[in-house]
């Protein structure tokens, strides 16, 4: 059991508060220009999370490295079959989609990126992610602290069917989940009829000021009403999408299908969140492997098309994470236990494509894995900084040494 | 960030007064009194707590008991068994448990529990089952064989209320538990940490009490263990015989050490009561270690007795403060099971079983070893839509549940009647403007009805059934 999620899910905070705050006044404590507003910024953040512990050293292949050879006897990818990326590395035959993007510029690799005294726990290293330390009374997720400094209805959107992550969490309350469109709308009547009475009923219950003290039954409340606005807007910014890229048929090609329409559809919300299950690889981790690296590939690439055929290009960027990569050596299993240090992708055309960062050493080791010479966080502050506008002090608590990952930041 | 202050949550809730009670006297059982009577708030509470809720008439006889033998009741019924309906209904259970293995398809074997939910004379049985099946999480998703995930849930069935020590020990050796977290390929020279890990994280003692290195060694004392033609098998020549060091016993240890050493730490009863404090008090206080203590002692001295600890708590003041009342978020299990009880009808079960998959509780396929986060974390928007969007279809499209049927029963007549009624079977209390405002839209109803063409009978069914359906979509009632 995870005590500092459970911590954040149950004890404390400003939860309560902040979901019985009326909206006015949530809206009256922005502080930056929203998103909806002439001269407002409008770039947009996709995340794609790699639950799990993504194999990096099997993602971003050293193949000229003897050492990956003799840590991976069996699991090792030969050169001949990698996608290429330079004289020392390849890229994972799956990424075929990578391979295309970054011979068109909009693919980035980011390496050696994790945290001193990394945790090898899936629940804890991911809430280290997702918080953005590990300070246990921080109870807000790292976009969630942001989310309410760069839209305006102080929310992001989480497209998947699991409960939003800790990573969007924050004081304006729960984040909404949309599945896909169709089961986000309030049904009251069969059919096509309507019945505008009982919708109006069903909205003032979660509007309306109840006698209940209960902090739960205020959430609730809230949530509910967020839930009914959201629906609406959605409709609304839906209506029209047409596309001619043919998404992949795989769970994520629908979700970046879905959160290219949003976009489309000109929603405020700028941050969009989803994730791709499967990387704890422990064993037979060969074809799972595969079969994830060429869903992440096809969906990216599909959603990066889409985002060029409707002209936002140079507004979205989306980036890779997973709470850890896995150990260099590889199990008995046929498989990897968790590691340390990994890679992020950055896909998009304003950043600056390519290698960023040397690939860390396969024999200097932590305990069997990768050191990490980039501070996670040190990219979370330039994305907050350089992409979304936000200071990323205000949302980190101190100040991380930039990356280099933005076009604009080289001129 | 507008969080530079964090109340407690008892501060926002006016309870601090109960977290000034000493402990010992809030697990103590609950005696009514005039200031703090025996109602319907609380025997519905107690009836979603330890069975899948009640219907209207099964509320009412639970009124004319007094807590302390309802309670009895439900916790013996459940720990005994062994009378006649329970034989029979086990029968029945075991047949239909036969044919959906036979079937191969997860949603009837979904199915079947859901009924066993529903209609067991043993409901805090199935209870626990669910619950254990969320503490050791196993999925089919990767061990594939619904014949083993029965297995193990037969299993979690039989010790759901015995001993914890036995339960461990039991899933350390089952075969779905094994193929979930590697066992097959935990052999000596090259261990697999994927079952160390999870004992001591996430079955026994919590981080933060034991460290990398304990579960380095535990898993070497776990190797040699695979399943072989569905069974658990042993073969020494795959188990690291050597002396390994865990927890701070050193020894040549295998499996069961591991689980006897995990059984020993002061850790252990603490972070089982702490998970049954959420399971069964509330998912919204994080109770401190004194808040517990007298339960933890307790429960390590009786040997683990999961069935006394259950009882306990279900019959203490704590229980029955607004420290519990509606303090946790119902799961979707809750939220449909309950909400056919509470009507009294019937379903498709395997509908009921994609239903659950839908709102986020996919039997048999927990989303990770960690289980279902649950609490606050089973709504988020699209699910509190289809929770709205399920109980209009329940209560409108389903033709085996009919509102208007208890209506009936139960000589409800009237607007009024009918939308105090349902805020009753639903939510047991309601601020006096909601029956205002649903009365006067019954009201509004029945006038534009009356324009259309139909039977008394058929309007006062549309009726009951929009009555029903308003009742719940009232947020309280995603509560429990």
């Amino acid at each position: 059991m995870n005590f500092s999620r459970r911590d954040f899910l149950m004890g404390t905070t400003a939860w309560g508060c902040a979901a019985a705050m009326p909206s006015v006044f949530q809206r009256a404590a922005w502080a930056a220009p929203q998103a909806d507003q002439p001269g407002a910024k409008d770039t947009i953040l996709v995340v794609i999370q790699l639950s799990g512990g993504n194999d990096g050293l099997n993602t971003v292949i050293p193949f000229a490295d003897p050492a990956y050879a003799a840590a991976r006897p069996v699991l090792k990818q030969s050169k001949d079959k990698l996608v290429s990326v330079n004289d020392q590395l390849g890229l994972h035959p799956a990424l075929t989609g990578f391979g295309k993007l970054l011979e068109n510029s909009q693919l980035s690799i980011v390496q050696g990126v994790g945290y001193p005294q990394p945790n090898r726990s899936h629940f804890s290293s991911m809430d280290i992610w997702h918080k953005a330390g590990r300070e246990k009374e921080q109870t807000y997720g790292w976009l969630g602290r942001t989310s309410p400094l760069v839209s305006a209805s102080g929310a992001s959107l989480f497209i998947g069917d699991a409960q939003a992550p800790l990573a969007l969490y924050g004081a304006t309350g729960h984040p909404p989940t949309i599945r896909n469109l169709d089961d986000f709308q309030l049904r009251v009547a069969a059919g096509e009829k309507d019945d505008a009475r009982k919708r109006e009923l069903i909205q003032q219950f979660a509007s309306r000021n109840s006698k209940s003290t209960s902090r739960l039954n205020k959430l609730v409340q809230a949530s509910a009403l967020e839930t009914y606005r959201a629906s609406e807007r959605i409709r609304e910014a839906t209506q029209n999408y047409q596309t001619p890229v043919a998404y992949p048929e795989t769970e994520l090609g629908q979700r970046l299908k879905l959160i290219a329409q949003l976009i489309n559809g000109g929603i405020s919300e700028r941050i969009f969140y989803t994730s791709l299950d499967g990387f704890d690889t422990h064993a037979a981790q060969l074809p799972l492997h595969d079969g994830l690296m060429s869903t992440l590939s096809g969906a990216v690439e599909a959603f990066q098309q889409d985002v060029k055929h409707h002209g936002h290009e140079k507004r979205v960027v989306t980036i890779t994470f997973s709470e850890f990569g896995r150990r260099v050596k590889e199990n008995g299993s046929l498989g990897t236990d968790h590691g340390a240090a990994s890679q992020m992708f950055f896909v998009g055309e304003p950043i600056i494509p390519g290698v960023i960062g040397a690939h860390p050493s396969l024999t200097d080791l932590d305990d069997g894995d990768l050191k990490h010479h980039t501070d996670f966080r040190s990219i979370y502050a330039t994305v907050l900084d350089e992409w979304l506008g936000v200071d990323s002090v205000q949302v980190l608590g101190e100040r991380y040494a930039p990356v280099k990952l933005f076009a604009h930041q080289q001129t | 960030m507008a969080d530079t202050q964090t109340p407690s949550a008892a501060q926002n809730e006016g309870l601090q007064e109960y977290l000034q009670i000493p402990p010992e006297l809030l697990w103590q059982p609950y005696v009514p009194n005039s200031s703090d009577p025996w109602d319907a708030v609380k025997v519905a509470h107690l009836y979603r707590r330890t069975s899948f809720g009640a219907s209207y008439a099964e509320m009412q006889a639970g009124l004319s008991l007094d807590p302390d033998t309802l309670a009895r009741q439900i916790v013996n019924a459940s720990r005994d068994g062994g009378d006649e309906a329970v034989i029979a209904f086990e029968r029945d259970a075991r047949e239909m448990t036969t044919m959906a293995l036979d079937s191969g398809n997860p949603r009837e074997l979904q199915a079947v529990w859901l009924y066993r939910m529903l209609h067991s004379p043993q409901p805090l049985l199935e209870r626990m089952t669910l619950f254990w099946h969320n503490h050791f999480a196993t999925s089919n998703a990767k061990v594939r064989s619904l014949r083993l995930m029965q297995r193990q849930q037969d299993s979690l069935r039989r010790h759901a209320l015995g001993s914890f020590d036995d339960l461990l020990q039991k899933m350390t050796f089952d075969p779905a538990m094994i193929l979930w977290l590697d066992g097959n390929t935990n052999q000596k020279g090259k261990p697999n940490e994927n079952y160390a890990r999870e004992i001591f994280e996430l079955f026994s003692l919590g981080v933060g009490n034991y460290t990398e290195a304990d579960i380095q060694e535990a898993a070497r004392a776990l190797t040699g263990w695979s399943v072989d033609k569905d069974e658990a098998v042993f073969q020494s020549a795959l188990h690291d015989n050597g002396s390994k060091t865990v927890l701070g016993e050193t020894g040549r240890w295998t499996a069961g050490d591991v689980v006897r050493i995990a059984l020993a730490q002061a850790a252990c009863p603490k972070f089982i009561v702490r998970k049954l404090f959420r399971e069964l008090i509330s998912d919204s206080l994080e109770p401190a270690d004194e808040m517990i203590a007298p339960l933890v002692d307790e429960f390590r001295q009786r040997n683990y007795d999961i069935a006394w600890l259950v009882g306990r708590m279900v019959r203490s003041w704590m229980f029955y403060s607004p420290l519990a009342i509606g303090q946790k978020v119902k799961s979707p299990v809750d939220f449909l099971v309950g909400s056919v009880k509470s009507l009294e009808g019937t379903t498709s079960l395997v509908q009921m079983a994609e239903a659950c998959q839908t709102l986020g509780q996919n039997l048999y396929f927990p989303p990770s070893v960690k289980g279902w986060d649950g609490g606050y974390l089973w709504l988020n928007s699209t699910t509190l839509l289809q929770r709205q969007n399920m109980a209009f279809a329940i209560t409108s499209n389903t033709p085996s549940i009919a509102p208007e049927r208890l209506t009936e029963k139960y000589n409800v007549e009237g607007d009024e009647a009918t939308a105090k009624f349902f805020l009753d079977l639903f939510l047991q209390q309601h601020d006096a403007d909601i029956l205002a405002e649903m009365t006067r839209y019954l009201q509004e109803e029945r006038l534009k009805l009356k324009t259309t063409f139909q039977s008394d009978s058929a309007r006062e069914a549309q009726l009951a059934r929009k009555a029903a359906h308003l009742a719940m979509t009232m947020p309280e009632y995603q509560l429990s």
